[in-house]
């Protein structure tokens, strides 16, 4: 097994538990969002592409091209998500994590 | 426990490794823009703009250069491209900002001027970096980089050039994808720290095998 072999599996294991874990604990929103199941689904399948591609080296812009119906996916579940739970310590934590990205993103340029 | 519930989820500690790896990479890349490693010399010699040989207008390098090639019919003082003698032959020289580049042209004529001058010492790309390595060190203030790097200690900054490329490009692609997706996609900040640590351990390990061979030799 390479050394890409074993990020991929290691990383796409924990990701797996991670989504399976946000299911569990929102199972109840989800189930109240049109095709949630589906649009959950589809997320899974965008994070395990990313974490293939860059375990693989094969990452580049152009394939933002190829995600982006999953990006879109993903922004309308999760503004569906957020509508419907309406927590105020759920939008703090986002606005957080989203300062974080921005930091992270900002430093790089 | 609302707050209890959201950090156990494990944004803090991906984002936290994220920026730990982001500031040591790039807190010390600075070295890194002033070196070229001798295949991108040689890359850059043979195949940028068809030109074969690239050489300072500096005197003390012109002049190292030339001695080199037993000639000192060039006096360079104008920045247009010209024509020169060199030995009876009709050489077209481009003037580059600081720079000369001898076109491709002198390959054609090279064994012609083997066989007519055949003390006539030819270039090879060794005795290109020996001179390039002379000049490096003569003139400090050369728009050169600064230094060339050679066998493992050349491999090890290109891996990590290759592998500080690759975090950057994977960083920006989640960055965007957890935007977009509210912090949904988040996992692959995970996939993009752990392969550039995976492949900075293989990098070392390849550089210590690398230092170990050429001290045994």
């Amino acid at each position: 097994m390479t050394n890409e072999m074993y990020i991929f599996t290691i990383v796409t294991l924990l990701s797996l538990y991670y989504y399976y874990q946000h299911y569990v604990i929102n199972k109840g929103i989800i189930s109240k969002i049109k095709f949630g199941k589906i649009l959950y689904i589809s997320n899974i399948i965008l994070a395990v592409y990313l974490i293939y591609t860059i375990s693989f080296n094969s990452i580049n812009v152009y394939s933002l091209w190829f995600i982006s119906p999953l990006l879109i996916i993903g922004f309308w579940y999760s503004y569906q998500f957020y509508k419907i739970k309406n927590s105020f310590f759920d939008y703090l934590y986002l606005g957080i994590t989203l300062l974080l990205v921005l930091v992270v993103f900002y430093s790089l340029n | 426990m609302n707050i209890l519930k959201s950090f156990r989820q494990p944004y803090l500690s991906i984002f936290l490794s994220s920026i730990i790896l982001l500031v040591s990479c790039s807190s010390d890349d600075n070295h890194l823009k002033n070196v070229m490693t001798p295949e991108q010399l040689l890359i850059h010699l043979k195949n940028d703009n068809d030109f074969n040989l690239l050489v300072s207008k500096n005197t003390a390098f012109s002049n190292l250069l030339f001695n080199t090639l037993k000639t000192s019919q060039l006096k360079l003082d104008n920045d247009s491209n010209r024509e020169v003698d060199l030995n009876n032959l009709m050489i077209e020289l481009d003037i580059l900002g600081d720079y000369i580049a001898y076109s491709m042209e002198i390959n054609v004529h090279l064994q012609n001027i083997k066989s007519k001058y055949p003390n006539l010492a030819i270039l090879t790309e060794d005795n290109i970096l020996n001179v390039y390595n002379n000049l490096s060190t003569q003139d400090p203030n050369s728009r050169l980089p600064q230094r060339l790097l050679v066998d493992c200690d050349a491999q090890f900054q290109s891996d990590m050039q290759v592998i500080h490329d690759q975090y950057d490009t994977a960083v920006s692609i989640c960055t965007i994808a957890t935007l977009l997706t509210l912090a949904l996609a988040s996992p692959c900040f995970i996939a993009a720290v752990g392969n550039a640590t995976f492949q900075t351990a293989v990098a070392i390990d390849r550089h210590t095998l690398c230092t170990r061979n050429q001290n045994n030799n």
